[in-house]
């Protein structure tokens, strides 16, 4: 269950995952129903970007995407 | 290799099969409910990297503070397996986690409590998800004794692509993911002295490649067969490397690491029902893991002769490697089954044989300096047998009352330095009441109090010596690892749980709230340096108290909108009983004397087809 890594102060950590953290995304669900494509939902998310006390984490900013076939 | 071959024969072998609706998985019956379910949704779309971020703070109790995987079990899709973590998060349908345990996992096999996995429910085709994210730097989250002074941005990625084909009688799952987790990198000043001129350069990276794969087929409605096999590797990546720069005195240093690791696991399952009232299900399991790693510092050789003209370096290897084999079984007879009572006599059965190898060696000199070589290097072997067996009888009466008692035969036997042998019987009672159809309100459409007592002998697995319990120690300021076993001599090392939960739930349980009372009493593993001789290590008594509050809501539940709310506030309180000295409370486990609330939120809004995805959990 632990990943035990080093962190980016170079100290060792039973498990880099340690985190206090929130997440917060939004997305939208493309109505793709004809073709091969039978799913398609992209959505904006975060993670520990808000009152974060995280020791051993960053800020995460980026995009997701799900795609079916 | 053999595996392999085995699993692609089986894969050939259900690509034959043909027709009757299958896949149907072993229904689980918790003896104590859960109020919350993580899904598909709250589980796919997050950027998280393992099991553990997924579920801490989500549950009452569970963050990573006080996760010790050797506390839990995990059932996934019915079976018992040894580590969650060797599945891609994509393949994942719902989690959900029960205080105590389920009617497959009683006593022992239940210990704190368990992770009940479902995987993705086959639909042909195939599924790609991808997540990339910049990781931005955060002086908050450095070192107070660190002052920022330019810093670049991380890169997160995740992408996993899957593929499901469901016949009717058969079905297989396969995925396949790739994460690079890149830390933002930081170069840092000394804020005590800002006049020194030493700078610090530091960066981290990860990589993992992961597949995993599920498959099953149903014979026909009296016996089917499943199967996993999952393969993770992390390949060699500098872990950590920091550069100090720029003090006259001490020239430049550099230390970094890198480690490699690898994990292959795989499963089979067997489920007959002869009869609608009996069922068994066997499980085997393999589980393998291999890690290993460098890390090495240099700097100029300032001490002798000065100045300098050499460079001091230490340089260190280890070798980690993990096998477990277990067997398990479940078996349930209804004897009697009828529309006011029904008694299920069930009897979970475990057998596991694990081992874990270690391997360090070191050196450190001067370059260029053959005398001034010094090495060392050790080498262990632990391992732990166990067998425990639970009977246990539930009743059912008129879906009121639920009651059932049980007990636990513990026997375990760990060779490490010597053999140190255990085995004990232990009691499992609970009962679980259920009167909201006596009240016959349409307020009110649950009302259930419960109590369980359960006890078992610590110490299942050889994991159980290799994790920190960051409970025994609070200042969280001693690490290493245990190399002293110590013998039992006066007590057998238990763990006693008693839990008193009550929940409501209104108008369809659209609302429902939930309280929940445990109290762990128990023998705990902890270890510590004595200066200038070794580490020792021995088991203490650490009570814990602790009380949560859960609320789940469907605020809104319209055909284009809907919006859930779920929410936990939890209080923990550990107190740490050392032979000879006072105790130590320890509130939230590692803040020495205080015992905060924790808990968080998490939220859903579906709206037309736009979604928001909310948690804050204070852990």
């Amino acid at each position: 269950m632990n990943e035990a890594a080093y962190d980016k102060n170079g100290n060792f950590q039973d498990d880099i995952n340690q985190y206090n953290a929130n997440f917060l995304l939004v997305g939208y669900k493309v109505p793709v129903k004809k073709g091969v494509i039978k799913g398609l939902e992209i959505n904006a998310q975060s993670r520990s970007l808000f009152h974060s006390k995280s020791y051993t984490t960053s800020k995460y900013v980026g995009l997701g995407a799900q795609l079916d076939f | 290799m053999r595996i392999i071959f085995l699993f692609a024969v089986l894969l050939m072998a259900l690509n034959l099969g043909a027709q009757t609706d299958s896949a149907s998985k072993l229904s689980i019956t918790p003896t104590y409910t859960s109020i919350q379910t993580l899904t598909r949704s709250d589980i796919e779309r997050l950027p998280v990297n393992s099991f553990l971020e997924l579920v801490q703070g989500a549950f009452p109790f569970i963050s990573d503070k006080s996760v010790i995987e050797g506390d839990y079990s995990f059932v996934v899709n019915g079976f018992v397996l040894i580590n969650p973590n060797a599945i891609n998060v994509s393949q994942i349908e719902s989690i959900s986690f029960y205080a105590v345990g389920t009617d497959i996992t009683r006593g022992s096999m239940a210990k704190k409590g368990t992770f009940v996995i479902s995987t993705r429910v086959p639909k042909n085709g195939l599924n790609f998800s991808t997540k990339t994210d910049l990781l931005l730097p955060d002086e908050n989250s450095m070192s107070p004794y660190s002052q920022v002074t330019n810093s670049s941005k991380g890169f997160y990625s995740l992408d996993e692509l899957s593929y499901h084909h469901k016949d009717i009688k058969w079905f297989t799952s396969n995925s396949f993911s790739f994460l690079k987790n890149k830390a933002p990198g930081y170069v840092t000043t000394n804020a005590f002295y800002p006049t020194s001129t030493s700078v610090s350069e530091s960066s981290s990276e990860m990589r993992r490649f992961r597949f995993s794969n599920f498959a099953g087929y149903e014979f026909n409605e009296h016996m089917k067969i499943d199967g996993g096999l999952f393969f993770t590797s992390k390949p060699a990546t500098a872990d950590g490397k920091t550069a100090f720069t720029g003090t006259p005195a001490m020239g430049e240093q550099i230390y970094q690491s890198d480690n490699k690791g690898q994990l292959l696991s795989s499963h089979a399952g067997l489920t007959l029902k002869p009869s609608s009232r009996i069922i068994s299900q066997l499980t085997a399991e393999m589980v393998r893991s291999k890690a290993n790693g460098n890390s090495s510092f240099t700097r100029p050789d300032f001490v002798y002769p000065q100045p300098p003209t050499g460079t001091f370096y230490y340089g260190s290897n280890f070798l980690y490697r993990y096998t477990a084999y277990a067997v398990s079984d479940y078996f349930s007879w209804k004897p009697i089954v009828s529309s006011k009572v029904t008694i299920d006599f069930g009897l979970l059965a475990q057998g596991r044989w694990s081992k874990i190898r270690e391997r360090n060696y070191s050196e450190q000199g001067q370059s260029g300096q053959p005398g001034s070589i010094s090495t060392s290097y050790s080498t262990s072997s632990r391992k732990v047998q166990s067998f425990n067996v639970n009977p246990v009888v539930h009743l059912d009466f008129r879906q009121l009352l639920f009651a059932e008692a049980g007990f636990s035969y513990d026997s375990y036997k760990e060779t490490w330095f010597g053999a140190n042998k255990r085995k004990k019987l232990l009691p499992n009672v609970g009962a679980r009441l259920e009167l909201a159809p006596l009240l016959d309100s349409k307020l009110v459409s649950s009302l259930e109090f419960s109590a369980n007592y359960n006890k078992y002998l610590t110490g299942g697995d050889v994991n159980d010596f290799l994790e920190t319990d960051s409970r025994a120690v609070p200042s969280g300021s001693i690490s290493g690892g245990p190399y002293y076993v110590p013998t039992l001599t006066s007590d057998y090392p238990t763990v006693e749980n008693w839990l008193v939960s009550m929940s409501i739930g209104f108008r369809n349980n659209r609302l429902v709230l939930k309280s929940q009372y445990r109290n762990f009493n128990e023998m705990i593993l902890w270890y510590t340096q004595v200066p200038y001789s070794s580490y020792v290590s021995m088991y203490d008594r650490l009570t814990t108290k602790g009380l949560c509050f859960e609320l789940k809501t469907s605020i809104i539940e319209k055909q284009k909108v809907n919006w859930k709310l779920y929410a936990t506030l939890y209080n923990e309180k550990g107190t740490l009983h050392f032979p000879g000295y006072q105790p130590i409370t320890t509130g939230g486990l590692t803040d020495a004397g205080k015992a905060p609330w924790r808990g968080g939120l998490r939220t859903s809004v579906d709206y037309r087809g736009f979604f928001l995805q909310a948690r804050h959990y204070s852990i």
